[in-house]
């Protein structure tokens, strides 16, 4: 069986986009290492297409790409989810660096107020 | 001094800088410690930035450059909070910044016995060679957290400081590297750790062999940072 073009030029495309987010500090090493790895598994699916359909068959799909695309949803879960729990601890850094910018706000505002008081004393 | 949990080490390497340069301004980075780090720092008579949230080395050193910088400083000595890196290589490292923007205190170049071997052993020489390599000068320990900065140093470490795993030494030295800032080093004798225990078991140095070359793999694929001009402010 011949190889399959389109999930190998898929995982092309997907390292050489990571690279370039890389290259150009967007993108942090965690995430991009998460997204070589799927663009190496998409390139090795596409190169082994008979390997592919014979671990399909064994864990009981029809065909090749109902495997693919079962994984593939899978990942998405987890990479929303853990989407999810960044999101929540950036939420959590904000809503403390609001709290000290009123807390440095009023301590700023007294201590101007008490050197004005002090200049017209 | 970027400290996370420092409150046993920080007193006595105060006390120590105090005694080694007594005028110069000591400031300890608190990365959201949840001891009194912050608390012991200031008792000890040194200034201290209190992070607002755990960023780690990285975010903790370019908030302390950050602040050098707007306060005006053209030098800044970085070590680390647990005592390791003696005051005593305080001129050692000044005396370097003389024909160089950076300057690492740095280990295996003829000072000090070190225990260190197997997995752990070859990343550090590895990551040594290929430094070296990289930069154009002979490097023994590129980990080390023991350097001395000088005004453009200063000023690029205050735009640009790296927070990913190693970042806090690797990168930024490639970092400052490509952004035309000269390094080099001068040996030096590290003590151990006083309190607290690093274990170092095979496993966990295969893991630090591997997520090095990792780092190193991604450094390698990031552009360069603008360069610093020449004339940059100086003292």
């Amino acid at each position: 069986m011949s190889v399959q073009i389109v999930p190998i030029l898929l995982g092309l495309a997907l390292l050489l986009i990571v690279f370039e987010l890389v290259r150009r500090g967007l993108m942090r090493e965690r995430h991009a290492v998460f997204w070589m790895l799927l663009g190496i598994a998409l390139i090795l699916v596409g190169s082994f297409p008979a390997a592919t359909q014979r671990v399909s068959s064994m864990l009981g799909f029809e065909l090749p790409s109902n495997l693919i695309f079962f994984v593939s949803i899978i990942v998405l879960f987890a990479l929303a989810l853990q989407t999810g729990v960044e999101i929540a601890k950036l939420e959590r850094h904000v809503r403390t660096l609001a709290e000290e910018v009123a807390i440095l706000r009023l301590a700023n505002e007294e201590r101007n107020a008490e050197n004005t008081q002090d200049d017209s004393s | 001094m970027p400290a996370y949990n420092e409150e046993e080490s920080l007193p006595g390497l105060i006390s120590e800088l105090n005694a080694v340069c007594p005028e110069t301004p000591l400031l300890v980075v608190d990365d959201h410690s949840d001891d009194r780090t912050a608390l012991v720092a200031r008792q000890a008579g040194a200034d201290v930035l209190k992070m607002p949230f755990n960023l780690g080395v990285g975010g903790a050193m370019r908030a302390g450059f950050k602040f050098a910088a707007e306060s005006g400083f053209d030098v800044v000595v970085q070590l680390d909070a647990d005592g390791q890196h003696p005051p005593s290589h305080l001129p050692d490292l000044l005396d370097g910044l003389i024909d160089s923007d950076v300057v690492i205190g740095a280990r295996f170049a003829g000072k000090g016995q070190y225990d260190v071997r197997g997995p752990r052993k070859w990343a550090m020489t590895f990551l040594a060679r290929v430094m070296s390599r990289l930069l154009g000068v002979r490097l023994t320990d590129v980990t080390s957290g023991f350097r001395a900065s000088g005004p453009r140093a200063v000023q690029f470490f205050a735009r640009e400081y790296p927070q990913e795993y190693l970042g806090d030494t690797i990168e930024s030295l490639v970092m400052a590297g490509r952004a035309g800032l000269t390094i080099k080093q001068v040996p030096v004798e590290m003590r151990e750790r006083e309190f607290g225990q690093p274990s170092q078991s095979p496993l966990r140095s295969a893991v630090y062999l591997a997520r090095a070359t990792v780092a190193l793999l991604f450094i390698l694929m990031r552009q360069s940072p603008d360069a610093i001009p020449n004339d940059s402010q100086t003292g």
